[in-house]
């Protein structure tokens, strides 16, 4: 789903073609992913612990090189953007990397000074609105308090993508609710593109549109939170039963888990508007299931 | 555009002027503006007194270059690199500027203060050279050992005589054209600054890396919490690899004989009390540092084979000094390592054996004060052996002057302590440097003999120890350190 203010369009905010990257200890983090953001699209990114979500973003924003494949941001190489390509881009990395020493106001001084385009009010509603004293060290205030700062900052200059990794991991409910709103304004407003990292997945059912998961180094689904929820299913049955029926059905098998005697459990995609044949039993997944099943 | 440059200069005069370093830059100055008065009112010959000022006045332009760069590149994050229009950009421009008017500066002052005996081309270009070997300096520390320590070695090396032909064409060279060869070399040079801001790539992340985790064990050894060479990354990794594997050695020989008495329980509490500063750790770099002034001595011997006894000689204080402090350093960072193992503390005080109440407090105490008297009598050896071969008893103040402090800070009530500070954490080696200038200046202008004056240090720390074993027997319990501050 995309902002109801901005026509979707097909030119991509961001592409990865083919991307595989490894750390230089041998591990293989992205392996051939081929991923794809639309302008306007909010996509929350779902992965276990030590998937790779944090690489893949970083990667997507062109702070690491992988040894093959292609990313572009707003159809430029990630690695040489131009100033206005840059201008464009907001980002909210897991670990705050704000000048410690700076407080709030010296710190959004100091990058304000570097962007074409900053909306002063809004900052000041945010510090405001949060709770955010301006005058004191950024090393003094709280977790959350900074976390918030890099929130505003990365919105302050009025992003055309987000990208945001686990950015609501050190607010408490109030500041993840007042967070959420924020970036769903941000998203009607202007129609920006959003992509961000969490395991709070109730986060997720408030606001990310579209859900992409990230399992073995691929985006192993993505697709619209509410269709997933309506349209996939977990059948149990003979292996035999089970082939028939995804042929019968036109249906996506997404993962298979053998189980005893012959048996097997298989997490399927029905096509929309499909219907149940009588006497078959599937069962509905909520997103908890989907993320246990999916990463 | 203004205004981002504007910013960055201010955020490296904000970076820069913490609470910590107005201190020391008050004092600093303060020191060198009176020292230069006095200095000066001596000098009756009015160029040497241009001459003096211009000097101090390159020193102190070398040190505004080195603070302005280190925190030109501590704004340069990988991230804003990328990220954020122009940073990178700026962030060179800043560094330019300042690299050329600076060294532009020095090179002029150098000239005024000969006189204009040597001509400014080669002086200016010399500044500049020197300017952007800090550059490259801050970007690898092994390039300060490269770039300050290596033209000390063209002598030995006879590449002055090797090399002299080439020297002489590169002059003739530059004498037909200096100010265009200048222009060239300084273009270069430049260049090579630039490069020193890398391009927010993945070595660009690393170096990043690497100077934070320098900056924080700078940080943390301020205030006590003593970082090993592993914190200088790989090279130190790789220096530090037989401290670690030895270590890790004597933990797994540790653990396999875990009994609940309190001399088990204690050893193994001295591992997580003592972190980088436990024994084994502190004989090992010991005996490291002997190996290589050994290898260092052996090189000298073989490369000024005429001047090596004046040369070893010469440096004998310099050694006594290094030794003396690393010898008698767990006096004054044993207890400091107490307050930030205190989350450690706070289990180690549930392990079955673990002493309790004023035996806890004789038992921390206990192993402290016999790592120190241990490491105190080795360096004293050291000591001793270096007065043998070079006939200056006084260096044997160092060790006087450590004992009665060691005893002093070590039974003092790690319950009571407060977190430590950049000036609790230097205090106690202040009063070393303080009670060594005493003692030397007693040995030196008084001809006070040495041996009398150890026996005064062993007596008083003696009585020190007599008087204050029992008090922390009355004492809150040891550990975790610094609750009851």
């Amino acid at each position: 789903m995309t902002s109801p203010h901005f026509p979707h369009t097909d030119t991509p905010s961001a592409q990865l073609a083919g991307v595989s990257l490894s750390y230089a200890e041998g591990a293989s983090v992205l392996n051939g992913l081929d991923w794809q953001l639309l302008p306007g699209q909010v996509v929350g990114l779902l992965g276990r612990n030590g998937a790779g979500k944090t690489t893949l973003l970083e990667t997507l924003l062109g702070l690491r090189e992988p040894q093959s494949g292609s990313v572009k941001v707003f159809g430029q190489d990630a690695t040489r953007r131009d100033d206005a390509t840059r201008a464009r881009i907001g980002y909210v990395p897991q670990q705050n990397d704000l000048f410690q020493g700076f407080t709030a106001a010296q710190l959004l001084a100091y990058f304000r000074s570097f962007y074409p385009r900053w909306n002063e009010a809004r900052v000041e509603g945010l510090l405001s609105r949060w709770e955010i004293p301006r005058d004191r060290p950024i090393r003094k205030l709280s977790g959350g308090q900074q976390q918030r700062l890099s929130i505003i900052r990365a919105l302050a200059h009025e992003p055309d993508l987000l990208v945001l990794d686990e950015p609501v991991a050190s607010l408490d409910p109030v500041g993840r609710r007042d967070f959420l709103r924020e970036l769903v304004d941000q998203v009607l407003d202007r129609g920006t593109t959003v992509v961000f990292s969490t395991h709070i997945l109730s986060d997720l059912e408030r606001v990310a549109f579209n859900l992409a998961f990230l399992s073995r180094g691929r985006i192993a689904l993505q697709a619209p939170l509410d269709e997933l929820l309506e349209q996939v299913r977990a059948f149990t049955g003979s292996v035999t039963e089970m082939a028939s029926l995804m042929a019968r059905l036109g249906a996506q098998p997404l993962k298979r888990t053998p189980l005893e005697a012959g048996r097997e459990r298989v997490l399927a995609r029905l096509p929309a508007n499909a219907a149940l044949p009588a006497g078959v039993a599937a069962d509905r997944v909520n997103l908890d299931d989907l993320f246990a099943e999916l990463t | 555009m203004t205004a981002s440059f504007n910013q960055i200069l201010l955020a490296a005069w904000r970076q820069s002027n913490t609470d910590s370093s107005r201190w020391f830059r008050t004092v600093f100055y303060s020191v060198l503006a009176v020292g230069l008065a006095v200095v000066l009112w001596f000098i009756p010959v009015m160029q040497l007194r241009i001459a003096l000022v211009c000097a101090v006045l390159v020193f102190a332009l070398f040190g505004l270059w080195v603070m302005l760069l280190a925190n030109l590149l501590e704004q340069n994050h990988p991230v804003n690199a990328r990220l954020v229009p122009g940073h990178l950009r700026r962030l060179r421009q800043a560094a330019l500027v300042g690299w050329l008017l600076i060294s532009g500066t020095q090179g002029t002052l150098v000239w005024l203060a000969l006189a204009g005996k040597v001509p400014l081309a080669p002086l200016l270009l010399a500044a500049a050279a020197a300017g952007a070997g800090v550059g490259w300096s801050q970007r690898h520390w092994l390039w300060a050992i490269v770039l300050y320590m290596g033209p000390s070695l063209i002598v030995p090396l006879h590449l002055h005589e090797r090399l002299a032909p080439l020297w002489h064409a590169l002059v003739e060279l530059w004498q037909l054209q200096p100010w265009a060869w200048l222009a060239l070399s300084l273009a270069m040079l430049g260049v090579l600054l630039m490069r020193v801001f890398g391009s927010g790539d993945d070595t660009h992340r690393a170096q990043h890396q690497a100077r934070e985790r320098l900056l924080k064990a700078a940080r943390d050894s301020a205030v006590g919490n003593r970082a090993g060479i592993a914190s200088l990354g790989g090279a130190g990794e790789w220096f530090a690899w037989p401290v670690e594997a030895l270590a890790a050695r004597w933990l797994f020989r540790l653990l396999a004989r875990a009994q609940p008495t309190p001399a088990s329980v204690m050893a193994r509490a001295e591992l997580a009390l003592h972190g980088l500063q436990h024994w084994l750790r502190h004989a090992l770099t010991l005996g490291l540092m002997l190996l290589g002034v050994g290898l260092g001595g052996a090189l000298a011997i073989g490369l000024l084979s005429d001047h090596a006894n004046q040369a070893l000689v010469a440096a004998t204080p310099g050694f006594a000094f290094t030794f003396a402090l690393i010898g008698c350093m767990p006096a004054f960072a044993l207890r400091n390592m107490l307050w930030h193992t205190r989350r450690e503390q706070a289990l180690l005080v549930l392990l079955p054996g673990m002493p309790q109440g004023a035996a806890l407090n004789r038992a921390v105490a206990f192993v402290q004060l016999r790592h120190f008297l241990l490491a105190w009598g080795v360096t004293t050896l050291l000591l001793g052996g270096l007065v043998a071969l070079t006939d200056m008893p006084s260096l044997l103040s160092l060790s006087i002057a450590a004992l009665p402090l060691g005893v002093l800070n070590l039974t003092q009530s790690p319950a009571t302590m407060r977190a430590p500070t950049q000036w609790t954490a230097s205090r106690p080696v202040l009063a070393f440097l303080l009670a060594c200038a005493v003692l030397w200046g007693l040995c030196a202008f008084m001809n006070a003999l040495i041996w009398p004056l150890m026996a005064a240090s062993v007596l008083l720390s003696a009585a020190l120890l007599a008087s204050r074993w029992p008090r922390l027997s009355l004492a809150p319990s040891a550990l975790p350190a610094g609750r009851l501050a």
